[in-house]
Formats: C-alpha cells, structure tokens, sequence
C-alpha cells in the first residue's frame, strides 16, 4: 500500500521526464522527489554496496550543527535588545518602531528576564532574514540548475543558513537578498555550482556586503536590533580602548551575551557544532587546528611585541577567540571543504595562514575590525595554490621511489 | 618488512561463513564458463563453435591481441554457448561438462629456467591466472615481469582465511613458487599477515612482507604500493594463492586441476560456508535451493569489488575466491525523509547514524546507492579509506575529468578497478570510480 504523496509523485514523474511536457524543469521535481523519498537507484558497476551517507544527509549534518549557535543567537539578540528598549523607556528617550513592531508587542511583553521573549524577538528579526535570504539563494540555485542542466545541491541550503546567521540582525532586508545571490552566483554558480567553486559563497556575499554597504553591514547601528540604539561590537571597542575596557567580560563573550550577528555571539553553542561535525568527520580537524595554532603563535608573538599605540597588540588569544567572527568563521567557514584546502598536509596549512591572517588583519590593519572573513577568503584563495605544491611534492617524491 | 596500514575499512557484514573448514567433498556443476570479464580488452578469434565437443586442454581460442597463448579447454565436454554483446564484444563461453575426468598430461620434467617456465604456463594455460600491473591484463606471450606479486592476505568482507587453503595444499604452493621464483627479473614478493607461520618456501629470490590493518590490506594492489610501485617501465605480474595451488598441482602431477575453493555467503545465503567447485562455475547451480527468498544480487566476489552473476555471465570470475549474495534494493528501501532520519541501520564511514557508535555491529546492506549523484565534495572520506600514498582526492578529479596525462603522474597506473572499490563504496556524491578507472586505463593503454 503506497502513500498519497508517493502515489501522486509516480502519477506526475512521467511528465518530467524524457519526452514529458515538463522535462525542462525536472531539476524542480527531483528536487522535491529527494526531499521527501531517498533514491532508489541500485548500484550497477563492481562494487555493489554504498555508504549511506551522501550530500544531501551532510548538508543537514551541517544545517542542524548551526542550531545550538542560531537558537542561543536569537535568545541573546531578544536579550540585548528588550534590555536596550528598557534603558531607553526608562530615560524616556523614544527609538524608532519599524514593521517589526507590531509583530513585537503581538508575541511578546517586552520583558528581557523571560527566556520565550527574548527568543521570540530573536525570531522576529531572524525568521525574515532567513526566509528572504533562503527563497533567494535557493532561487539562484534552482535558476541555475536548469540553465546548466545540473542537478539541485544541497550546498545552497548550507550556504543560505551560514549567511544569514553571519547577518547583523537590523540589516535591510534587501541587502540580505543582494548579499546571498551575489554570493552564490559570483561565489560559485559562475563556476560550475557546488564542488566547483574555490571561494565560500557564503562569505563571498558577506564581504561583497561588507565593502558595498559598511554602514549596516559593520558600523555600530546593526548589532542590536533595535532602530536608533547604537552598540558597537566589542571587536570594534577593543581596537579602539584595548580589550580590558570592554563593557563585557569573557565569560559572557564565551557564552554569548554580547552584541553581533545572531550566529557568531556565543562561542559555546559554536563549539557544540564543532563538536556534531567533527564527530560525523564532516569538517577537518586539521583546518580546526591549524588555525587555533596560527591564532596562538600570531597573538603571543604580537604580545612579545607589544605596543603603545595599538591596544590590539596586547589582547590574547584567548579573547581573539571568543570576540567578532571569531569562533563561526573557524567552524563553519573555513571548514567548508571544496573552496579549502584538498589535502590533509594542505588543510594544516590553509588552517596556520587562516589563523595568522586573522591576527594580522585584526591587530595591524586600522580599516576594518573584523579579519576573520578576509582571513578565510584569503585562506580560499591560496588553497589550490598550497594543494599543487603538496601535490608536486608527492609526484616528486614518488618518481625518486621509482628511480631507486 | 613489516608494514602497518592504518587507512582503510573493515565492513562488518551479516551472513558470514559459520565453519571455517573446507569442505571434503566438490561441489559439482554441470556447467562452466570463461568469461570475457576476466580478461579486459580480450579479442577472442574462435577455434570451436557452439554444439562443438572439447576435451581437456584443447585450444578454445586465441586472444587476437596476444597472439601465441591458446585458452584451453579446462574441462571435457561440450561448447553449449558462446555470447557477444554490443560490439562483438566478448561475453562468455559456455561448456556443459561431460565428466570431472584429469585427461589432459603436460611435462613437467623440463629443466628449471625461465624460459622452459614460461613455456610451460603458456601450454598448459596458466599464463591468464596472472594478471599485469599496469592495466590488469593477461601477460603477452614472451613478456616476462620485473616482480611477481602474491597476497596470502584475504580483508574483503565476508571473506575466509587464505592460509587454511595453503596449510592444505603446502606442498604445490611451494612447488609452484619455486618454479615462479625463475620467471621474474627480480624476485617474488609475499604479503603474510602476522599469523602466518606455516613453512612456506624460501629462496633469495623470494621476500616475504608481513601486513597488518584493516581492509584493503590484503588486496595486492596495496601490498605493490607499499613494496615497489608499478610502472610503465617497471612491469609486474600478480597471481592469487589459490591459482598459485593451481599450477603447482599441475606441476606435481603433470595433469590439469580446474577446482578451486570460494566462500559462499551474504545475508541472503541460508547456510554461508566454504565450497569446493570448478573454475568457472555456474553460480545458478551453486546456488539453488540456499538462497532466501526475495529478489536477490549474486557477485561473484566481494560485495566492494565483483562481477554481477546475471544471464549469460552467471559464472564464477577466475579471479575471486568469494561468492557473494545480497538483498537488491527496491522501492521498499525508499524511506520518508531520509535526510531526517535518525537511522540505525546504515553504514557510514563518515559517522552518521546510530549504528556507527556501536561496536560489532553486523550490518546488512542491500544494493541501493543511497543517495544522488552530486559534484565531488573533497570531505576527507577517501583519505581516511585509501591506503596508499596517492594524492587520492586530485586522482579521483583527474581520472573523472579524463585527464590522462595528470592521472598518470598522479599514480593512476598503479590502480585495480578493486584498489579504488573502497572510494566509490565511501564516494558520498555516488560516483563509480571503478568503471571510469577501467576507461581511463584503457585510453592510457591505447595512446601508448
């Protein structure tokens, strides 16, 4: 006895495929058919079984480690934001009520010691960012999937998720649209769609924002979601008055209770994912600790070094770690194996020049406060440039075995 | 040398072997088969035709492009079959056997010198129980190897102890390496595990290797890796043990044994066990009346790397000690988001479900792919699984983009469809490596 749904999904196959009407769009039905079915192909060459994992079960391998970070997010953006509404009821100053608003006083009573309000505004302001970025990045993917005759990925639902968790929570919404299909067609379409791309299009968009609109995308309006309310992040503070004057402590930095993009807060619920994905041997240890080692080594040479004029230099590694996009950038991004390194020898390195980069950007560059993005784009790009050396390296040494 | 492998897989499958003794008694079938599987890019020019009688070691046919070495009939009886597929290409042939009589004598009282070996594997048709590294193929006739390579190691699933069958045959297996030992430029190497300590033969042209690891350890692909890679200019042969046995039984004897032992198991197998059969043998016959009921996929060889047992290829591979039978998958097997599912009963090398976290656990898979065909995702799997020093993740890019030229100084020359099985079982975008390996080396082979 057959299901409705499948009943309904053999009833309309006929008409994507070959022949069918529909052929064009079968990338849209199948699509679909692997969102609710797993395939039924059956193994036809020498080797008869398979894994049973494939890309779409890693993707949500990915997409479901983003939860502990993405829950605590919105918690902590509710958190900062009722609390900034209460200091500025209670001066008497009045912010501005966009179309959030009602949407506010509906599901919540504006009180920031209630853990469900906190978490409904974090929603408010986050459901939309992801559902806009989501229909859009996926769009783009669709688009393209019938243009070049490829079939769906399951990437563009990492990517999507990965970008709007990376959003300042008051970004304009059709910026977030803007950023996301920049990213995955600059970042990876134009190249041949997932497993072809060199740069995290994720990031890709995120950086494109970041140069195009610096306002919202890295300025002090964005980070608590209230309009009117500035709050620099503390990356932004420490450069100016040293790490020691920020207005948090590390503890809260560690859990998350300090202004930022909803997924790049609270290093703990980073750390959870970190945790799902190198259990499932999704990310690679060796990028993870590459860069903790990269970080170390630059921030202690740094505070050898030691200056009068730049409070970065003295700030250690341990608050590099928990600050700015830190922790996210480390688990998430750069962890994205096609536009890192494809070598285990590789991945250590692509994770040492991620980590040193970093340090080097934050502490030396007067720009921008952030260097974990440029870091990682700066990681991708030499990626294939570390693989050829290691590889020839390989070639190499295996023609001199061969010689002997 | 001793050499410990740490990359690889070790399956862990229901339905293996219950009694690890070989049986007493052959398995007897009425009929056998040659098939054109067994001998990539064969280009057979017929002696016999269909409804034609043969007896034992009378030319069959000759392979166009190794002119000079005949197939010779292993057994008496009658040509019943001969099939082509697309292209004229070589299926298989077909002989109902008359009776299990040892007629054909051959003399095995020549001098021992390369040459009079070589001459001898050629009459009595022993040269195609070798195959060539590169490109797997049957020796050409007055080629001779810079090595011979032979496994005593046996890490495929559901697969049996090889050293129960040469503590058995201790004698022709050390007859024959004797005699082997003269054919290569160089030497024999041996791969034993650490357990083997039975009283095997021992020259100065004979190195024996201990090997210790998980699967592919046994494969010899991995053992060449290890000791001397192949090359285009560094020729190896490889033999299995069991047609080691082989033509040391002849040698003893001067007649010709056309039996070998398999395993026979898988979950749909009611009772796996260990069976003395022919080479060649009808995998329909060996199998009737033990097999569960459902729509079943018989391999002959291991459930990562073996011929599908269908139509008129429903014969044993010459090449492989296993007969495996496993569940075919169908629509049953088509869960309901899947991609949410906890899942307990699947295996993965990256650990994804449940069952990873259990130790022992037996797993029993069907032949469903599991999943869509996707782009390459470099996830770090295949390094984990793949033993040799390969650049694994560019080779595989390389021989899937048909870039012959990067594949070879990548290694691809040093590679059995069976030494890449362990990718394309692990491969979560669902390639076949196997099958673009087989082309790639093929367009190698034919560009010179």
């Amino acid at each position: 006895m057959k299901d409705p749904l499948r009943n309904f999904l053999d009833k309309i196959k006929p008409s994507f495929q070959g022949k069918g009407g529909l052929s064009y769009y079968f990338p849209i039905f199948d699509v679909i058919e692997n969102l609710f079915y797993s395939s039924d192909k059956r193994t036809k060459g020498l080797t008869h079984v398979r894994d049973g994992s494939d890309i779409q079960r890693i993707m949500v391998v990915v997409w479901l480690a983003t939860f502990p970070t993405m829950f605590v997010g919105m918690y902590n953006l509710g958190f900062q934001s009722l609390n900034a509404i209460e200091q500025l009821t209670l001066s008497g100053a009045s912010f501005e009520k966009d179309w959030h608003w009602p949407l506010i006083t509906f599901f919540t009573s504006l009180n920031p010691n209630s853990l469900m309000d906190c978490l409904a505004y974090g929603a408010i302001y986050f459901i939309p960012i992801y559902a806009v970025v989501f229909v859009v990045g996926i769009g783009c993917e669709l688009i393209f999937a019938l243009i070049r005759r490829h079939e769906v990925s399951e990437g563009a639902f990492v990517t999507t998720v990965l970008f709007s968790l990376s959003c300042p929570p008051d970004a304009p919404l059709w910026q977030a649209a803007l950023g996301i299909a920049v990213g995955l067609v600059i970042g990876k379409e134009i190249f041949g769609g997932t497993g072809k791309n060199f740069l995290n299009p994720a990031l890709t968009g995120r950086a494109f924002l970041y140069f195009a609109y610096p306002a919202s995308w890295s300025g002090d309006m964005s980070w608590v979601a209230v309009d009117g309310y500035t709050a620099a992040t503390m990356l932004g503070t420490a450069a100016q008055e040293g790490y020691q004057n920020v207005a948090y402590s590390w503890n809260n930095a560690f859990f998350g209770f300090i202004p930022g993009s909803i997924g790049e807060t609270s290093t703990l619920a980073i750390l959870i994912g970190l945790a799902i994905l190198l259990y499932t041997k999704v990310a690679s240890w060796r990028i993870v600790l590459g860069i903790a080692v990269g970080t170390i080594c630059t921030s202690y040479l740094f505070n050898f070094v030691g200056s009068d004029t730049n409070p970065m230099f003295s700030m250690p590694f341990w608050w590099h770690m928990v600050i700015g996009g830190y922790a996210f950038g480390m688990v998430f991004m750069a962890t994205e194996p096609v536009s890192g390194s494809h070598t285990n020898t590789g991945r250590w390195i692509y994770g040492i020049i991620i980590g040193i980069m970093v340090i080097l950007i934050r502490v030396l560059n007067p720009a921008y406060p952030e260097g974990m993005m440029l870091a990682i784009l700066f990681g991708n790009l030499v990626a294939p440039l570390i693989d050829h050396f290691v590889v020839q390296n390989n070639i190499k040494k295996r023609l001199s075995l061969q010689r002997a | 040398m001793n050499f410990k492998i740490s990359n690889g897989l070790n399956l862990s499958l229901v339905g293996e072997i219950e009694n690890s003794y070989l049986p007493e008694n052959k398995t007897l079938t009425s009929r056998v088969a040659i098939l054109g599987k067994d001998f990539h890019g064969i280009k057979p020019t017929m002696f016999v035709s269909e409804g034609e009688k043969v007896t034992q070691g009378q030319a069959l046919f000759e392979d166009k492009k190794n002119p000079g070495y005949n197939f010779i009939s292993p057994v008496n009886g009658t040509v019943s079959e001969i099939n082509r597929g697309d292209r004229r290409s070589f299926l298989s042939m077909i002989i109902e056997k008359d009776n299990d009589d040892n007629s054909f004598e051959i003399d095995t009282s020549f001098v021992k010198s390369r040459d009079n070996i070589l001459n001898f594997l050629n009459v009595s048709g022993s040269l195609s129980l070798f195959r060539t590294r590169p490109f797997s193929k049957t020796p050409t006739v007055g080629s001779h190897p810079n090595q011979i390579f032979i496994s005593l190691i046996d890490s495929n699933p559901l697969s049996f102890d090889p050293l129960l069958v040469i503590e058995d045959n201790l004698i022709e297996f050390n007859k024959a390496i004797e005699y082997l030992s003269y054919i290569p430029e160089n030497s024999i190497q041996i791969g034993v595990t650490n357990a083997c300590n039975l009283n095997l033969f021992e020259s100065e042209k004979i190195n024996y290797h201990k090997f210790s690891g998980p699967h592919p350890v046994g494969l010899v692909g991995t053992q060449i890796h290890k000791i001397s890679p192949a090359s285009l200019k560094k020729k190896i042969w490889t033999i299995g043990y069991q047609e080691v046995i082989k033509i040391g039984k002849t040698l003893l004897s001067g007649s010709l044994y056309n039996e070998k032992y398999i395993s026979f198991a898988g979950s749909q197998v009611f009772k796996p066990e260990i069976l003395l059969t022919d080479y060649g043998a009808s995998t329909d016959e060996l199998t009737v009346g033990n097999l569960k009921d459902d729509e079943n996929r018989v391999i002959s060889g291991s459930v990562l790397c073996g011929h599908s047992c269908e139509g008129v290829e429903a014969f044993l591979s010459y090449f492989s000690n296993q007969l495996t039978v496993i569940r075919e998958a169908n629509q049953k097997d088509r869960d309901f988001l899947n991609w949410l599912r906890p899942e307990i009963k699947k295996h993965s090398s990256l650990r994804m479900f449940f069952a990873s976290t259990l130790k022992n656990y037996k797993y029993n898979l069907s032949s469903a792919i599991n999943g869509g065909f996707r782009a390459i995702v470099p996830v770090g799997v295949y390094e984990d699984i793949f033993p040799m020093d390969l650049m694994i993740v560019q080779l595989l890019k390389a021989i899937v983009t048909e870039d012959t030229e990067l594949a070879q100084s990548l290694g691809v020359l040093e590679l059995d469809e069976e030494d890449l099985s362990l990718c394309t079982y692990s491969c979560p975008s669902k390639y076949d490596y196997g099958l673009i390996l087989r082309n790639i080396l093929d367009k190698i082979e034919k560009d010179g």
